[in-house]
């Protein structure tokens, strides 16, 4: 007892009132559940988006039920209630950059990370707590500022997630490249701040604070995944940050880093920085925005999928009650990922200009960067090899997020080869895999990491037929959604496309489309089931206990929900994170032996 | 621990097959190539095979993969009796699938190398091309070919918006750049695509090798080479294009109908040009689109330009015309910018 007050003076101590309990936090469990509210809403708002992309592109320029009759002649709505051209762009911009930077990396990063970083090392905290908390109160703010920019008077931003100049740079060129751009580099910039300071923050904290006995071999692949992910946000968000602070130079202070000469806007006047007429200031390149800007947000695409495979690695090895198949290579392979994701990012500009000379080097290390996913597959697959599989709720979502992230690497080949790359680059082909990888993957692991971690983080245990019922709903409609995005790619459907019918050539595909958007408003709807599950189980689920799976690692090993300072004693650490079905397990007479379990004399 | 549910997993598994047959049934249908014919012989068919090299190692690796995730749920699901097989790992197994794998990627990007050089680094000589400047806008495409002279940025230059001419079996070298925003031109029928950047010139070339007309009794488009259009009767003018909108999905119905009150048109037939009743015509030259694959602003959806593939008669009546009409569209809205601050690009080869 004195021990464990001890070491609670040295964090911080348990707050009494309201606001420090729940909002100016430093807990690590209470952060993590701050960002997974915030980040729920914003998926939310980022789904309900998404919808009215899928209405659009459906039944392209007609009046939207309910909501345009709603708001018709407000946000992107005409007076008749239908979806205006550059509303349709605040759409897709809006769509992808709130998924991506307030839904996926804060879900994967700072809800997972958080939670379970301080309890699978055995510790009572992160290195920095404050630091924690200003992570979280800095993204907040950039979401509100990226939400409220639907209500400014000409929009929310236009230039897409990617936001090219001059298209972004230059505010005549549309709408929402006034202000609305102006937000959207404030808010990605803060957000990345936040990103930054997570990534110090996990970065100390597992290097530094692992229990006795938590060697490098012992490691849960999900902490391994966090600290990978976690020297991407420290290395590459920062250049992210300088991409924002040079664009809001040009719009605001009218340089002209991304303007060429002679620019012109649509009155046939030259512009220069911000689109500022007689300004011919010149000089600039837009493919600078282009390198920076991919620099960091090809290693954003693997911030958005290691923690991911971390996830699924924990479930498929719990679940298959089996040793994770090759474990030391599954961590080469991350590492590896990580090495050569900061050298591919030229293939997201092979059409782009760029010396073809160089397109030849981004296609090599393209390539082999498909190795190393390739042989965490086989790994996976190796882990499921002779287990005994059982298919619970989290499971399916583990196995979901192998099946469907083996196709988004697949796709990524194609995409790898160049000549191939300059006919489905910008087309519905780049929806398919970022979504089979974004959605296939991460989601469905997250949607399995929220399954599988809720009674430790709730004391709760979710329904299972509503669980079973969401999973299968949602994996069926994700692929009646997204497979056909490849066939779309193929007939040479471009993305970002207000509606794809004014075109001849892409008339005979018009009715995938359709298909296409009624599956996704079952997909949309079917995650109403996921909601009312988690809420409705946080309140009224059944009570869990400690370890209600059998699994290993140190989280397991404490009451749920875990109590304010984690652990009573710090643990010591005699074995790896995955001793299922061994030796040691069958010496205490169970298929499993928790971490810090004494093996009897 | 869990209670379990037979019929809903028996019903995951159920679709998890169903999908692995999916695909394949829909790329029989709706093959690579299928949807978007190749009309570039020059490198489109090599991009169409690369895609089908690479569909097919890949499919082999998916039904692997995917099979061995089906079976093993099936042959290890829990069970009464049956326990987990202890494994940390396999040397040989870890080493098959990194080297194998490594392998065939590597030999990919090698043997993609000379393709990619081909299209993207090696431009056909002056004497074997027709070079065209191509010049992007919000939402349009300008054209400018060098005229008479044979060089550009003079008063003979010919200007053309959305439309492109280009001869059958010849190759085409054009020059992009652009006013305001970043476009991309793209020709699916010929597979190519480039960005257009302000301040940039960027340099793609290509050959459209078979001549899309519209076969006026079925209403659809048909494509001819040069060999099989002598045979046919196929009008220049004299028609108009029409699309009717079907539903509210935006489905389109597309016909061309004899313009009102018209006799005679311009037909090809034979290798010659001369006006016919307008009965006589089977066919109407038909152009194949060029789409903007960049986003670039709110008409973007709507910067659809147009590539009407001529027979060396056809390419030199309009040629002729051009000439003869001092034909200079949008001239200057945009060769000011051109000529004034990027005068290298006329001579760029
Ligand atoms: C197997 C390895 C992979 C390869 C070879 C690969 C390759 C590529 C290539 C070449 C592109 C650019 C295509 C184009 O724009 O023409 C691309 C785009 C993209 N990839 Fe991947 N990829 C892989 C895995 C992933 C993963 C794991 C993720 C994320 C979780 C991801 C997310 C994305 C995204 C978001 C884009 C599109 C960005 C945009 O243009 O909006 N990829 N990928
Ligand atoms: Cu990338
Ligand atoms: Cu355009």
């Amino acid at each position: 007892m004195t021990e464990h007050a001890a070491h609670a003076e040295e964090i911080h101590p348990e707050p009494k009132d309201f606001f420090h309990k729940y909002v100016w936090s430093y807990d690590h469990k209470v952060i993590s559940k701050q960002y997974l509210f915030t980040a729920f809403f914003f998926l939310i708002v980022g789904g309900l988006l998404a919808m009215l992309i899928r209405w659009q592109l459906a039944y392209p320029f007609q009046p939207v039920p309910v909501l345009g009759s709603l708001l018709h002649g407000h946000l992107f709505f005409d007076d008749s209630g239908a979806i205006t051209p550059e509303g349709y762009l605040q759409l897709t911009t809006m769509h992808g950059s709130i998924m991506i930077f307030f839904v996926m990396i804060p879900m994967l990063v700072a809800v997972f990370g958080n939670y379970l970083i301080p309890l699978q090392i055995g510790a009572r905290d992160v290195a920095f707590p404050l630091l924690n908390a200003l992570s979280y109160w800095l993204y907040l703010p950039a979401g509100i500022l990226a939400f409220s920019s639907f209500f400014l008077a000409k929009g929310a931003a236009e230039a897409g997630w990617t936001g090219y100049p001059p298209l972004s740079d230059v505010s005549s060129s549309t709408p929402g490249s006034g202000s609305g751009q102006i937000f959207w580099l404030l808010s990605v910039f803060l957000v990345g701040f936040s990103s930054i300071l997570g990534g110090v923050n996990f970065l100390t904290t597992i290097v530094k604070m692992r229990a006795p006995g938590m060697t490098w071999d012992r490691l849960p692949l999900v902490t391994w995944s966090q600290l990978i992910t976690a020297v991407f946000q420290a290395l590459a968000t920062p250049v992210l940050g300088s991409a924002m602070a040079l664009m809001f130079m040009d719009k605001v202070f009218h340089t002209s880093f991304f303007i060429p000469s002679g620019l012109q806007n649509s009155d046939d006047q030259l512009v220069g920085g911000g689109g500022l007429v007689g300004n011919a200031g010149g000089g600039g390149h837009p493919l600078l925005w282009q390198h920076i800007f991919w620099f960091y947000s090809h290693p954003a695409v693997y911030i958005l999928i290691l923690p991911g495979m971390g996830l699924a690695s924990e479930l498929i090895a719990t679940f298959s009650r089996k040793p994770i198949f090759a474990y030391k290579p599954m961590v080469g392979s991350m590492a590896t990922i990580m090495g050569l994701g900061f050298i591919v990012w030229g293939h997201h500009m092979f059409v782009s200009g760029m010396s073809p000379a160089m397109g030849m080097g981004f296609m090599m290390t393209t390539m082999l960067i498909a190795l190393p996913s390739g042989v965490k597959v086989f790994n996976w697959l190796g882990t499921l090899h002779r287990g005994s599989i059982h298919l619970t709720v989290p499971m399916l979502h583990g196995l979901s997020f192998l099946s469907m992230f083996i196709i988004g690497g697949l796709s990524g080949i194609f995409m790898a080869a160049t000549p191939v790359d300059i006919y489905i680059h910008d087309t519905y082909y780049i929806i398919a895999h970022f979504h089979y990888v974004v959605f296939g993957g991460s989601v469905f692991a997250v949607f399995g990491g929220l399954y599988y971690w809720f009674p430790k983080m709730w004391g709760r245990k979710m329904n299972d037929k509503l669980g079973y019922l969401h999973w299968f709903l949602t994996f069926v409609t994700f692929n009646c959604t997204f497979f056909p995005m490849h066939l779309l790619g193929e007939g040479g459907q471009m993305r970002r496309l207000a509606t794809s019918t004014g075109y001849e050539y892409l008339q005979p595909m018009q009715d995938i489309n359709v298909f296409i958007s009624v599956s996704a408003f079952i997909l949309g709807a079917s995650q109403i089931i996921f909601l009312f599950n988690y809420f409705y189980s946080i309140v009224k689920g059944p009570k869990a206990e400690a370890n209600p799976w059998n699994a290993i690692t140190l989280e397991w090993t404490i009451p749920s929900p875990a109590p304010y300072h984690n652990f009573d004693k710090i643990p010591t650490v005699y074995r790896g994170p995955y001793e299922y079905s061994g030796e040691e397990a069958e010496k205490v007479g169970r298929d499993w032996i928790a971490q810090d379990e004494k093996l009897p004399a | 621990m869990q209670k379990r549910h037979p019929w809903l997993v028996g019903l995951g598994l159920l679709s998890m097959v169903g999908w692995l047959l999916l695909p394949a049934k829909a790329f029989a249908g709706l093959s690579f190539g299928k949807l978007v014919p190749n009309l570039n012989f020059a490198f489109g068919n090599t991009i169409d095979s690369l895609y089908s090299i690479i569909f097919w190692i890949v499919t082999i690796l998916f039904i692997g993969t995917e099979g061995a995730i089906v079976l093993f749920i099936i042959l290890y699901r829990k069970r009464d009796g049956h326990k987990a097989h202890y494994s940390h790992g396999n040397k040989f197994a870890e080493l098959t699938w990194t080297l194998i794998p490594m392998a065939i990627l590597v030999w990919l990007a090698i043997f993609q190398q000379s393709t990619w050089a081909f299209i993207r680094a090696d431009m056909p000589p002056a004497s074997e091309s027709n070079l065209v400047q191509v010049f992007a806008e919000q939402f349009a495409w300008n054209f400018r070919y060098a005229g008479p002279d044979g060089k550009f940025g003079t008063p003979d230059d010919i200007m053309t918006i959305n439309q492109l001419h280009v001869q059958v079996g010849k190759k085409t070298v054009a020059h992009i750049s652009a006013k305001d925003v970043i476009h991309s031109f793209f020709i699916p029928y010929a597979r190519i695509k480039q960005d257009a950047v302000p301040g940039m010139l960027n340099r793609i070339w290509f050959e459209i090798d078979k001549i899309p007309c519209w076969d006026l009794k079925a209403q659809q488009m048909v494509f001819f080479s040069p060999d099989e259009i002598k045979e046919k009767k196929v009008a220049l003018d004299g028609f108009a294009f029409k699309a009717d909108n079907v539903d509210i999905t935006g489905v389109k119905k597309y016909h061309y109908d004899p313009l009102p009150d018209t006799k005679t048109a311009p037909i090809l037939y034979e290798g010659k040009i001369e006006d016919r009743p307008i009965e006589e015509a089977e066919y109407v030259q038909h152009p194949i689109e060029i789409a903007c694959a960049q986003l670039c602003g709110l008409g973007h959806y709507r910067m659809v330009g147009y590539v009407v593939v001529d027979t060396p008669e056809t390419y030199d009546r309009w040629m002729q015309q051009a000439i003869q009409n001092k034909l200079r569209s949008g001239e200057s809205k945009w060769t000011d910018i051109w000529d004034k601050y990027y005068p290298q690009y006329n001579t760029a080869e």
